[in-house]
């Protein structure tokens, strides 16, 4: 195995992982503190990226259209929020989740509406160089797709672990109530992780549409890749989220360098899957959790 | 239902009289089409009401299932010459198959880990379809499959096909109807409404939520089959996502609670998205799914199928007619044998800590066969944990617990219940949305000798045994004193009757070891006299009682044993009287 190759699929993977991860990471908090998983964290990062490409092929400026798009996902999160998440809290939760997949649906099938089935392409923000990196040609796009994601995910750990927002963020996701009775305004708290998820989302999609090409249906497939990473991390933890999903994109690549494209995605799906049927105890039999596994 | 008199029986008669005469008033082959499809697709949707109404578990993927059931038919009948019926069965077979596999673990977890795993197992047939061409077709699919047909009869025609489509629906309606009034359908109720409850008299959650699963895969994989056989042809953008979604839409529009809701769900979806079609506007399809989604959720969460039922109520304004059943003599006569001292319950340094917090710090007791024993403490003891390591909600974190000498400190609740321990709750915990009646039947759980299969088919033994459970039921609810209020909702009973419903359900296990914890909390003082006369009976009956209680009178007058926990330690034990001048019992009480 020549070393230059396993870096050119390891480093293109890593690429595709950041977008996993801020999606990841967008699932565990809006888990955290609503406790359903948002059906709709896949499909921000398409809004951003079909927005984005779609303003820049109608000549609007580049930052002008990365602006929209990530303006355009925390509204969006806003308004899911605002309009299906914090009018049913009470609602048994299988119902709140039926709700937010709705609006998956919803938001897919309005971007098919607007900008219709065919893909579109975009040029990298400095055009389409590439770089040269552990005998891996990137391009140069890529240091955009990193970058934003180590900015905001930087932001993201630094905001839960120093700031009151992030601690009463994460008394939440330990402890709605005793958080609520606490004097946490967990409603509100609420719309502005809906809101940050959202333009993360969009952000994650905007940096990554020159590489991939934006479509009305990718949301589907950052959204289930995303939520492997979340699940794999723990899920409660944004930290292994971002790990796990970081870790995905670059096995995916890895596996449609070394086998082939279309086992990619077999690949991964079909790890979700044993992942989880492991987790579930398919080779135990039924019997009470662990003491050590349940202290919250 | 009784067809003499329920009017209900009049609009069901019509309806089938509707769908019979449908292919003969309306002869044009786009209106049959229509109605096989509504067909094909409300088989699937009836499965799906078991699933996401009843068992309340999303999943993303489920025309997986079609997509198992049209390729098995398709491959079976095309490749192997299979008489498309046996083949339909197979595939069937298939789709269950690989639902209880995938749902078996999974289902175990919470976080709607079934909604992605069940979408990532459609994606994953979608590529193996679309990928494994030598067998499969590719891209392109199979065309070619035959006509239907049922062991050698063939199903000639569309117009035929009509009617064995909806001889399908009335099968999977008739199935949904069939688990919805069994103890199966009890079972998602009482999970729905409180999962600890529900374990606490044995049901398994895990089982009862897979056992629809794999159902509503059944269904979904004949929907899938028949669809083949009309459409004639296999590719694999017939069950694609949308297929998926739409399956979730019309059972969110019909109605989640209902069974008819997803027949209703399905003729409307399919109404829409031939309306859209007519329009010309077909790629609005997922925007008006996904908005009516939205929308009926929240503004109407219990769909067309609710709304019918509510203006049925209005229209009738029928009172409910309770059938009060008069109680019958006391329960079972399983006497057991008080079988002199031996121990029922052995506690051996069982310990519980949260984070640094030591809960319970290695207690160790034993409650003898037959005795009442009680555990008392002032609050923040560590008496409820016990009582919650014992039943099997909490884990321990040292020690161990025997039950008739058996370990079962490592089984979970439902299991520890249906080894035969019982437990009612400090805070009540009853199902809101089923009647008395049916809240203590569901306590007979652990007796039901009747499996899934049998009750889908309402085979003879199914009644039986419905009959049989409903008149413990009644003999339990008689022995706790409220042999008239069977037919009542739990909600409107006073808060001593709701103790003791609660009570006769965990009665109704027929328990070896009953655990009540602070039975008398709540009620005065000639309820509190009553449940110490009750406690006894229950006693006299060979259940052996441990109590968790405040009410020190209680105590010293019932109990043969007293427990006294401080700080999660066991500071005093033996016989009430030695107890109550115990110096350290009355330093932790009096604070003294």
């Amino acid at each position: 195995m020549e070393f230059a190759t396993l870096a050119q699929f390891a480093l293109s993977g890593l690429t595709t992982g950041c977008v996993y991860a801020l999606v990841a990471i967008g699932f565990v908090l809006c888990a955290n503190v609503s406790g359903i998983v948002n059906f709709a964290q896949g499909e921000y990062v398409m809004v951003g990226g079909i927005v984005t490409a779609g303003l820049v092929a109608m000549q609007v400026p580049l930052y002008a259209a990365i602006l929209a798009a990530i303006l355009l996902g925390a509204a969006l999160g806003f308004l899911q929020e605002r309009l299906t998440v914090a009018p049913i809290r009470r609602a048994p939760l299988f119902l709140q989740a039926t709700v937010a997949l709705g609006v998956a649906v919803l938001i897919r099938s309005v971007a098919l509406v607007v900008w219709g089935k065919d893909p579109y392409g975009m040029s990298g923000f400095l055009g389409d160089d590439v770089f040269l990196l552990l005998g891996a040609y990137l391009p140069l796009q890529t240091i955009f797709v990193w970058g934003a994601t180590a900015i905001f995910l930087g932001a993201t750990f630094w905001l839960l672990k120093y700031t009151e927002l992030g601690r009463a963020i994460r008394a939440i996701a330990i402890n709605p109530r005793a958080a609520r009775l606490m004097g946490i305004k967990t409603g509100r708290i609420s719309m502005l992780v809906f809101i940050a998820s959202g333009a993360s989302g969009a952000l994650g999609g905007a940096v990554i549409a020159p590489i991939t090409s934006a479509s009305w249906d990718a949301g589907l497939e950052f959204g289930v890749k995303g939520f492997t990473g979340a699940i794999i991390g723990g899920f409660r933890s944004p930290f292994w989220a971002t790990v796990a999903a970081l870790g995905l994109g670059v096995l995916e690549s890895l596996a449609a360098g070394y086998v082939s494209s279309e086992a990619k995605d077999i690949i991964t799906y079909g790890l979700l899957l044993l992942y989880l049927m492991i987790r579930g105890g398919v080779f135990t039999f039924g019997g009470r959790a662990a003491a050590a596994a349940d202290q919250h | 239902m009784d067809l003499g008199r329920d009017p209900r029986a009049g609009i069901l008669v019509a309806l089938l009289f509707a769908i019979a005469l449908y292919p003969l008033l309306l002869r044009s082959d786009y209106a049959l089409g229509a109605a096989i499809t509504v067909g094909t697709m409300a088989i699937a949707t009836v499965g799906f009401v078991l699933l996401l109404g009843y068992a309340r578990q999303l999943a993303i993927g489920q025309a997986a299932f079609c997509t198992i059931g049209g390729y098995g038919s398709a491959l079976l009948v095309i490749r192997a010459q299979w008489d498309p019926f046996v083949a339909m069965i197979a595939a069937m077979g298939v789709s269950m198959t690989v639902a209880y596999l995938v749902g078996r673990p999974i289902l175990k977890l919470h976080g709607f880990v079934l909604a992605m795993a069940s979408l990532a197992l459609q994606l994953i047939l979608g590529f193996v379809a679309t990928e494994w061409s030598e067998l499969t077709g590719g891209a392109i699919g199979l065309s070619g499959v035959p006509r239907f047909a049922i062991l050698g009869w063939q199903v000639g025609g569309d117009r035929a096909l009509f009617y064995v489509v909806w001889c399908a629906v009335a099968l999977a309606v008739l199935a949904g109807l069939n688990v919805d009034r069994s103890r199966i359908g009890r079972e998602l109720r009482a999970i729905a409404s409180s999962e600890r409850a529900a374990s606490s008299i044995g049901i398994d959650l895990g089982q009862a939520k897979v056992q629809m699963f794999v159902l509503s895969a059944g269904m979904a994989s004949i929907a899938g089959s028949l669809t083949v056989h009309y459409l004639r042809l296999m590719e694999p953008g017939v069950f694609g996502f949308q297929y998926s979604l739409n399956i979730i839409t019309a059972v969110v529009i019909g109605g989640l609670g209902s069974i008819w809701g997803g027949v209703l769900g399905a003729g409307i979806i399919i109404g829409l998205r031939e309306a859209l079609r007519l329009t010309s506007q077909p790629s609005f399809e997922g925007v008006v799914m996904g908005a009516l989604t939205i929308v009926i959720l929240l503004l109407f969460p219990r769909g067309v199928a609710g709304g019918i039922a509510d203006l049925y109520r209005i229209a009738t304004r029928r009172v409910s007619d309770a059938t009060e059943k008069r109680a019958t003599a006391a329960p079972g006569d399983a006497f057991r044998d008080l079988a002199g001292d031996d121990s029922i319950l052995t506690l051996d340094r069982v310990a519980r800590r949260f984070g640094n917090l030591v809960a319970v710090d290695k207690v160790g007791f034993t409650v003898a066969r037959g005795s009442i024993t009680a555990l008392i403490g002032p609050n923040g003891a560590g008496k409820t944990t016990l009582l919650n390591m014992i039943s099997g909600d909490q884990p321990l974190n040292g020690g161990e617990i025997r039950f008739n000498g058996a370990r079962i400190d490592r089984l979970s609740a439902h299991r520890v219940a249906r080894r035969g321990i019982a437990r009612t709750f400090q805070n009540l915990e009853l199902f809101d949305t089923m009647t008395v009646a049916e809240n203590v039947m569901c306590g007979r759980t652990r007796h039901a000798g009747t499996n899934v299969a049998a009750i889908v088919a309402r085979l003879p033994g199914v009644g039986r045994e419905e009959r049989k459970m409903s008149e413990e039921a009644e003999r339990w609810l008689a022995f706790v004193g409220l042999g008239d209020a069977g037919a009542r909702w739990p909600n409107t009973l006073a808060f001593g009757h709701q103790r003791l419903v609660e009570l006769a359900r965990s009665l109704a296990l027929e328990p070896d070891l009953l655990l009540l914890d602070e039975p008398a909390s709540g009620l005065n003082d000639s309820e509190t006299e009553q449940l110490a006369d009750l406690i006894l009976r229950i006693r006299a009956r060979g259940i052996t009682i441990l109590l968790v209680e405040h009410d020190i009178r209680l105590v010293m007058g019932l109990a043969d044993h007293v427990v006294v926990m401080n700080h999660g330690e066991k500071i005093a034990e033996g016989a009430p009287a030695m107890v109550r001048a115990d110096k350290l019992v009355l330093s932790a009480y009096l604070g003294a």
